[in-house]
């Protein structure tokens, strides 16, 4: 319940109300008190100045021959100013001959000491002094005590009259401003609690506003528009999430715009894959269809089983042979680049022996390592389990030492399996050749890269070999290192997790 | 599997490629098995109405009734369910193999293949299924 701005504000500004009016009366009050205070005590000396006179003649005429009388005069004086209470009439050789305390008693009342009044009553008394007095009387209230001489013709001096007055009607002004008090206070507490209310409204509600818009742009209702229409800072902030919304609209219809464009070209894309990928499947037909048959009747021609052959007629078949498997040797690059360059290229992981694969590469290539007298040595414990594609594993090897053959002309190739400390195996194909000079490293696994023009007539292929080693590799999530140094062969590594 | 009347065993090529027909007959013959060629997929789906062949050789791309096509038939065909086929096919793809391994083709040749891989591969597979 308090968490709401607008019960906060309430109570704050109510609390505030409350404290203002409090200190106010507090000090009114004060203020009243004080001067009324001075008002009964200027009351009572005037009162003592004007009665001194009357009283003592009344008390010379009629103390002692009529009692009553005096009595009766003495209650007037009384009911002429409420706030005195007591009067005694006191003779200067030091004894209280009337106390107004007594006068319901007769006469012959007890006669006092002027000093159980005040010790320095008497002093006072000789000293004609005119002065009053503030004393705390026996009950402990707070009085006023006033001396008034009589002075006789002659300026003959035989009594004084002491009167005292009460501030007993402080308290009662008190009591009256209290209610006052109270009944403004609670009057103005409720107007100020409503006032606040009203005030607490007028700023929340925008902001309830905003919030309710917040909620339904976030929804994605981005007609919503706030309608708080003050000059505020709210008002300001009404109107920028006004020029936000329009904004965010537009961006989003832009937005959706570009989308509907981006997809459709997508979907023209993936429609283009699709054709590519279907023309590739009808590229690989056409060419592998015929070079099968090609290749079988040569096969077949050349192991006489169509019928003998003559020396010219074996030698040109065997040309045949030989150019054919170079074709297809190519024509199978050129459809495993386009492949894997299409991006229809699926790594089957499977462990596998290494060095089962070494062998399987020796004996494809043992023909041509005998005519080229080359030696193929294999450097492998009896099993290393790897993890990969097999088939796209033989193919790196395949082309890695089809390469190396390429190059190398007398000495060795070597294929090499060993398991490292970082549970992968370390595979190195390296040889005796040419090698690469240091600046070309780097290029080599470009497409179409021969090291220069004249390689190419000389060395044959068309440089896809080491592209296709590269993707399938990268495929592996694996690199091919290369150290090689020009005259004195080349080395490609990689690494295939063990099993 | 009853062999024929010469007690070997009978094959059926299918491909649209009168040639590839022609060397998988003469290689196959040589090695001593009996081939029967159909030239589309209808045309293998009306042989085999009369004759059961102990291994079919499938070509994939063909017009009309490709090889996917007629695998999934012929794996329906109560004649034919249990008769073993295999791919002989241009296309290398993983996803083409994996999708011929899913019709239960029991091997998958690529094409360019040489006469004595043909050979042993299908000695392989004829053998295998006499086992059965």
């Amino acid at each position: 319940m308090f968490k709401s701005i607008k019960i906060k504000l309430a109570i704050a500004a109510s609390l505030l109300v409350i404290i203002i009016i409090s200190v106010y009366s507090l000090v009114s009050v004060m203020t009243r008190r004080e001067q009324l205070k001075k008002e009964i005590q200027a009351g009572v000396v005037s009162f003592a100045q004007m009665t001194v006179a009357p009283i003592c003649q009344n008390y010379y005429v009629y103390y002692t021959s009529g009692y009553f009388k005096f009595r009766g005069l003495l209650a007037n004086y009384f009911k002429m100013n409420d706030n005195i209470v007591e009067i005694q009439i006191i003779d200067v050789s030091g004894v209280v001959m009337f106390d107004s305390r007594q006068m319901d008693m007769e006469r012959s009342g007890i006669i006092r000491k002027p000093e159980s009044y005040e010790p320095d009553l008497m002093e006072r008394v000789k000293r004609l002094d005119l002065s009053h007095k503030i004393i705390r009387s026996a009950d402990n209230q707070e009085i006023i005590s006033v001396v008034m001489p009589y002075i006789e013709e002659w300026g003959r001096h035989r009594l004084s009259v002491r009167f005292v007055g009460s501030f007993a009607a402080l308290g009662y002004l008190a009591r009256s401003s209290l209610n006052q008090v109270l009944i403004t206070g609670i009057i103005f507490v409720l107007l100020g609690s409503l006032l606040a209310y009203f005030m607490a409204k007028s700023i929340t509600d925008p902001i309830h506003q905003l919030t309710v818009a917040a909620r339904d742009i976030g929804a994605g209702k981005l007609d919503h528009e706030v309608a708080v229409k003050t000059d505020d800072e709210i008002g300001s902030l009404a109107d920028n999430f006004n020029i936000m919304t329009r904004q965010l609209k537009g961006n989003l219809e832009a937005l959706s715009e570009s989308y509907d464009r981006l997809s459709q070209a997508n979907a023209e894309l993936m429609e283009l894959d699709r054709l590519k990928s279907n023309f590739i499947a009808n590229v690989s037909h056409e060419l592998k269809t015929p070079l099968t048959t090609i290749s079988g009747y040569a096969d077949y021609l050349a192991m006489e089983k169509l019928g003998p052959l003559t020396e010219t007629q074996r030698k040109g078949i065997d040309v045949m042979r030989r150019n054919i498997r170079r074709l297809t040797r190519q024509i199978k690059d050129l459809l495993d680049f386009i492949t894997i360059e299409s991006g229809h290229f699926i790594i089957e992981q499977k462990p596998f022996d290494i060095r089962a694969l070494f062998e399987e590469t020796a004996a494809n290539y043992q023909a041509e390592l005998d005519k080229k007298k080359l030696e193929l040595i294999i450097v492998a414990p009896e099993a290393v389990n790897v993890i990969g594609d097999r088939e796209r594993i033989l193919q790196v090897v395949d082309n890695l030492v089809m390469n190396a053959l390429k190059f190398t002309s007398k000495g060795h190739i070597k294929l090499t399996a060993e398991a490292g400390p970082d549970g992968k195996a370390r595979i190195e194909v390296s040889d005796t050749g040419v090698g690469i000079p240091q600046e070309s490293v780097p290029r080599i696994f470009e497409r179409f890269h021969q090291l220069d023009g004249s390689s190419t007539r000389k060395y044959g292929g068309v440089g896809l070999g080491l592209a296709i080693v590269k993707s399938i590799l990268d495929a592996h999530q694996s690199a091919v290192e290369v150290t090689s140094r020009s005259g004195k062969g080349s080395s490609f590594t990689f690494k295939l997790p063990l099993e | 599997m009853p062999p024929d009347a010469l007690g070997r065993s009978i094959i059926l090529a299918v491909d649209d490629e009168e040639d590839i027909l022609g060397l998988v007959k003469m290689v196959l013959e040589e090695a001593g098995y009996t081939v029967i060629t159909a030239l589309s997929g209808h045309q293998a789906l009306q042989t085999l109405y009369h004759t059961k062949p102990d291994l079919i050789l499938l070509d994939i791309m063909m017009p009309e009734l490709d090889g996917m096509e007629l695998i999934k038939i012929l794996k329906i065909m109560d004649f034919s369910a249990m008769i073993p086929i295999a791919m002989l096919t241009a296309k290398t793809d993983f996803s083409d193999r994996m999708a011929a391994i899913q019709e239960n083709a029991v091997d998958y040749i690529c094409k360019p293949f040489t006469p004595p891989e043909l050979v042993k591969r299908v000695k392989e597979i004829l053998k295998g299924g006499n086992n059965k």
